[in-house]
C-alpha cells in the first residue's frame, strides 16, 4: 500500500542535453527524474536538473544501472540516444528487474538494430534496398565487390551516427578501411561488424518518424530531411522535407508502416532512407529510439513526443496514436557542437566563460551546457541544439538566422560561425543538397574578420575609460570584464576608478 | 588619428557591449558585441558570428583562418586533447604528402593526422595509447623537397 503512494520515478540512463530534455517532460508529468553521471561528467548539466543522482563507472554500466535503479525505487528507465539505446540485452536487463524500459521489445530491436538483419526484413516487405554484403571472416574478393559495385560503403551493422563508415573506391583500398572501420565500431557499439553496401552518389537522407503501439498498429509522424551530414554526423535537421513530390512522400510513409506493423513495433522510431536525384528510395536502418533531431518533428505536429513515449511504456495495451496529427509549417534544427571548423572540425576542449542564448518567438534549445562548465573530450561534441519553427520554410532559415547569431558561445571554439555561413549557401537555401555537401562544396570554410570589425576588436582590448560611454555602469563593465580579463584589462588602465573603495582592483 | 580610437562602448546588461563608431565617411556604425579574455586568447561575437584569435594575432592584419592555413593536414602537432589510437608509420619510412601518419581518437571519433608534404620520419615522439594535449609533437618530419615554398603548403 505504502509502495503505490510513492510518486513515479524515471531514471535516464544518458547525459547532458537528452537527459536535461527527458527529465523536462517527467517534471510536467510529475515524475520524479533520477540521472546517473561518470566521475569525467560531474560538472554537466542533467546533474544539476535531477531530482536525484547517481555516480556510475560509465553510461555502460548495466549492472550499477540496475542496482541504483533498485535503490532509488525506479519504475522507468529512458535510455535517451547513442550509448545503451540500441542494446538488446539492456532491455531484456531492465524488464527481468520488472522496469519499464521505454523503447522496442528487445526482440525488435535485435532484428532492426542489426543493420543486415533490418534489411533482409525490409527485402521481404517489398522495400527497396542497396545491394550489400556481410563482413565474415573471409576477406570478400573482388568479384563480390564488383558485383555490389563501386564506390562501396562501407558499415557497422551495429551502427549509427557514421561511427564505423568507411568509403571504398577500389578493392586494395578494402583492408585497411575495414581494419579501421572495425576498430571505431567495437569502441562505438561493443561490435566490429561489417558489412558493405554500394554506395549511392549525391544521395539524400530522408527519414520517417513513426510511433508504434506494439500490438501492430502504429503511425507516421511525418518526414525529416538530414542531408546535411559531416563524417555521416548530422548537422541541421528539418521537417518536412522540402523539394519532393507527393508520391515519394506517400512512398516514403507507406514503406515506413509496413515495417511498423511488420514488427508489431512498440513506441518511437524512426526510418531512414536514401533517396537519389530521381526520387529512387532505398531503405537504410531503423533506429529503435528517440532521435537527436525528434524537436523538428515535435514542432510541426505540437506533439511531445518523449510524453508519447512515456504514456505508452506506461499503458502497452492503450495505443498513444490512432491516426497522424496534422502537420503545420517548417521547423529546423541546427546542432552546436565543440567543434573548429577553421581547423578540420578538431574537437575543442576548455571552459565555457560565457553563454548567452537567443529566446523569443519560434526558438527553441535544448542544451546540455550551463555557463562555466568544463567541456572534455570524452563524449561526444554536441554542446547544444537550436531549433527553430515558422510558418513555412522561407521564414524558418529567416528565423534561424537571428537565433544563430544571438547565440553566443564563449571560451571554446564551436560551429556557431560555420552554421551561420552555411544557411546562407544558395544550395542550402534552396533545399537542394546532398549528403556529400558539406565535405564537397562547403569544406573550404574559412572565415576572415573584416579589417573594421578588426580594429574594432583591437580598440576593445585597449579600452580605458574614457571610451566608454558615460552611462556604461562599472557594474555592468565589471561583469563583462570579468575574471581574468578584467583583472588584465583593469590593471593597465590609468583608472581614476582603483582609488574607489568599492572597485575591485 | 587611428581608427580605433573612434569607437566608444557601452557596457550594458546581459554581457553585451554596444560599440558606436564614427566610419570615415562620418556616419554613425553600432555594433553588437559580447567578448571575453581567456589565457592570451579573445573570444568574441560580432555581427552574430563567434570568433576566437590569439591576442597577439589580433594585432596583424588579415587575420583569419584563410591565411592561417590550419588544415590539420598541415599540422606536425596535436591541435586538440585525444588518444593515439595507432601510428602508421616508423622511423625511417619515407610518406608522400597525404598519406596517414597517425590515428587520434577524440569525442569517438576518429581522425587521420596526415603528412603535410613528402619527407622522412625522422622520430616519432608518441606511443600508440598516449593521451595527447594540445601542442604535443607528434613526429618530426624531414622534408624531402628542401624548397621552403612546398613545405609550408
Amino acid at each position: 500500500m505504502a509502495q503505490a503512494l510513492q510518486p513515479l520515478k524515471l531514471l535516464v540512463a544518458n547525459r547532458s542535453e537528452i537527459a536535461c530534455r527527458i527529465f523536462q517532460t517527467c517534471k510536467e508529468m510529475g515524475i520524479l527524474t533520477v540521472g546517473i553521471f561518470t566521475a569525467d561528467d560531474t560538472e554537466a548539466r542533467h546533474v544539476t536538473f535531477a531530482d536525484e543522482v547517481f555516480e556510475v563507472r560509465s553510461y555502460l554500466d548495466i549492472p550499477t544501472i540496475l542496482n541504483v535503479s533498485k535503490q532509488a525505487n525506479v519504475k522507468i528507465i529512458h535510455p535517451g540516444y547513442g550509448f545503451l539505446s540500441e542494446r538488446p540485452p539492456f532491455v531484456k536487463a531492465v524488464e527481468e528487474n520488472g522496469l519499464v524500459f521505454i523503447g522496442p521489445r528487445a526482440d525488435t530491436m535485435l532484428s532492426l538494430g542489426n543493420k543486415t538483419d533490418a534489411k533482409t526484413l525490409a527485402e521481404g516487405l517489398g522495400i527497396p534496398t542497396l545491394p550489400w554484403l556481410v563482413v565474415s571472416h573471409q576477406k570478400p574478393s573482388e568479384s563480390d565487390l564488383k558485383k555490389i559495385g563501386f564506390p562501396i560503403l562501407i558499415k557497422a551493422a551495429a551502427g549509427g551516427g557514421g561511427k564505423g563508415m568507411r568509403r571504398v573506391d577500389k578493392f586494395t583500398e578494402l583492408g585497411a578501411a575495414a581494419e579501421s572501420a572495425s576498430a571505431e565500431a567495437l569502441a562505438a557499439f561493443g561490435d566490429g561488424s561489417l558489412f558493405l553496401e554500394k554506395l549511392v552518389v549525391n544521395p539524400r537522407h530522408i527519414e520517417v518518424q513513426v510511433f508504434g503501439d506494439g500490438a501492430g498498429g502504429g503511425v507516421h509522424l511525418y518526414d525529416r530531411e538530414c542531408t546535411l551530414q559531416r563524417r555521416h554526423q548530422k548537422i541541421l535537421e528539418e521537417a518536412p522535407a522540402p523539394n519532393i513530390s507527393t508520391k515519394l512522400r506517400s512512398q516514403l510513409y507507406l514503406a515506413s508502416l509496413k515495417l511498423v506493423h511488420a514488427t508489431r513495433y512498440r513506441n518511437a522510431g524512426t526510418i531512414e532512407f536514401l533517396v537519389d536525384p530521381q526520387e529512387n528510395f532505398y531503405f537504410l536502418e531503423m533506429n529503435t529510439r528517440l532521435q537527436v533531431e525528434h524537436p523538428v518533428t515535435e514542432w510541426i505536429t505540437g506533439l511531445d513526443l518523449v510524453r508519447a513515449q512515456i504514456q505508452q511504456a506506461l499503458e502497452p495495451n492503450t495505443p498513444v496514436f490512432t491516426s497522424s496529427p496534422p502537420s503545420l509549417g517548417h521547423a529546423i534544427e541546427v546542432r552546436i557542437v565543440a567543434e573548429n571548423p577553421a581547423q578540420g572540425f578538431t574537437p575543442e576542449a576548455g571552459v565555457l566563460e560565457k553563454i548567452i542564448w537567443p529566446m523569443g518567438h519560434g526558438i527553441r534549445v535544448d542544451k546540455g551546457i550551463e555557463e562555466g562548465q568544463m567541456i572534455h573530450t570524452h563524449y561526444d561534441s554536441l554542446l547544444a541544439k537550436l531549433i527553430v519553427h515558422a510558418s513555412n520554410r522561407e521564414n524558418a532559415i529567416a528565423k534561424l538566422k537571428i537565433a544563430l547569431e544571438e547565440t553566443v558561445i564563449l571560451g571554446i571554439g564551436t560551429n556557431q560561425n560555420y552554421l551561420r555561413s552555411l544557411i546562407d549557401h544558395p544550395s542550402v537555401v534552396a533545399g537542394n543538397t546532398h549528403t556529400g555537401f558539406l565535405e564537397k562544396e562547403f569544406s573550404m570554410f574559412a572565415p576572415e574578420l573584416s579589417p573594421e570589425n578588426q580594429s574594432l576588436i583591437q580598440a576593445l582590448l585597449k579600452a580605458t575609460p574614457s571610451d566608454f560611454q558615460p552611462h556604461s555602469s562599472s557594474r555592468n563593465t565589471r561583469s563583462t570584464l570579468s575574471g581574468r580579463a578584467f583583472e588584465s584589462a583593469s590593471s593597465n588602465w590609468p583608472s581614476p576608478w582603483k582609488k574607489q573603495k568599492d572597485f575591485p582592483s | 588619428m587611428k581608427s580605433e580610437s573612434h569607437w566608444q562602448f557601452d557596457f550594458r546588461p546581459g554581457g553585451w557591449v554596444i560599440a558606436t563608431g564614427q566610419t570615415d565617411d562620418s556616419s554613425v556604425k553600432r555594433k553588437k558585441i559580447a567578448f571575453i579574455e581567456k589565457n592570451g586568447r579573445v573570444y568574441f561575437s560580432i555581427d552574430g558570428r563567434c570568433w576566437n584569435f590569439q591576442k597577439s594575432q589580433i594585432a596583424l592584419k588579415g587575420i583569419g583562418s584563410g591565411k592561417a592555413a590550419h588544415s590539420i593536414e598541415s599540422m606536425p602537432t596535436a591541435q586538440f586533447p585525444g588518444r593515439v589510437r595507432k601510428i602508421t608509420v616508423q622511423e625511417g619510412d619515407r610518406v608522400k604528402r597525404g598519406d596517414v601518419l597517425i590515428l587520434v581518437e577524440a569525442m569517438k571519433m576518429e581522425f587521420s593526422i596526415k603528412a603535410p608534404y613528402d619527407g622522412m620520419i625522422a622520430k616519432i615522439h608518441i606511443t600508440e595509447g598516449l593521451q595527447l594535449m594540445p601542442g604535443d609533437s607528434y613526429l618530426d618530419l624531414t622534408p624531402l623537397d628542401k624548397e621552403p615554398e612546398k613545405i609550408s603548403r
